[in-house]
């Protein structure tokens, strides 16, 4: 649990909003749709990981079992 | 420990607000990273705060029953609000106030056992009089 996963989260948001924009100028809408989704999920897997980290330790600080 | 969550909250809130221009999603994924960054580097001021407390209800020897309970409705507490105030920030406040009930109805579900002890002392207070 670390300062720079926000900036790398960041980061690749960043460069898919640039991918996305350069996919459209050059006409291939669907390209950049796809690709704004793959860096979508790609985040989300980093996400999940993180909340289920989260999860397991309010678990143990809260008692809820 | 209060400056660098300060300085980071309003760094993260920058990289959002940068976001949110060309994809909102990720503005809403980087508010909840940071939310859970944050809660990680706080964790470590909780727990003395916690074992404060154990050790009272062991020196007073109060039921512990109820301090756990109190202890469980923080957490839900805290879990609910995380999830509801992501949603009303991405505006759907709807999800926001389902998340809510949810955990209102958890704690209540929770905590039924305490209101029938509630029940039995008021009940003994009134037969005395």
């Amino acid at each position: 649990m670390d300062v720079d996963l926000i900036f790398k989260i960041a980061a690749i948001g960043i460069i898919v909003a640039v991918l996305n924009q350069v996919l459209v100028r050059s006409g291939r809408e669907e390209q950049a749709m796809l690709t704004s989704l793959a860096g979508l999920i790609v985040v989300l897997f980093i996400i999940v990981a993180q909340i289920s980290k989260l999860f397991e330790t309010i678990k143990n600080l809260f008692g809820l079992y | 420990m209060l400056f660098s969550i300060v300085g980071l909250s309003l760094i993260a809130v920058s990289i959002c607000l940068i976001l949110k221009k060309t994809n909102p999603e990720f503005s809403m994924l980087v508010s909840l990273v940071a939310g859970i960054v944050i809660f990680a580097i706080i964790i470590g001021s909780i727990y003395p705060i916690f074992d404060v407390i154990n050790k009272w209800t062991s020196d007073f020897n109060l039921n512990n029953i109820y301090i756990s309970t109190v202890m469980k409705s923080l957490g839900i507490c805290y879990l609910t609000q995380l999830a509801s105030e992501t949603c009303k920030d991405s505006g759907y406040s709807a999800i926001a106030i389902k998340i809510e009930l949810t955990g209102k109805i958890t704690i209540i579900l929770m905590a039924l056992p305490m209101f029938l002890d509630l029940m039995q002392i008021i009940q003994r207070m009134v037969y005395l009089n």
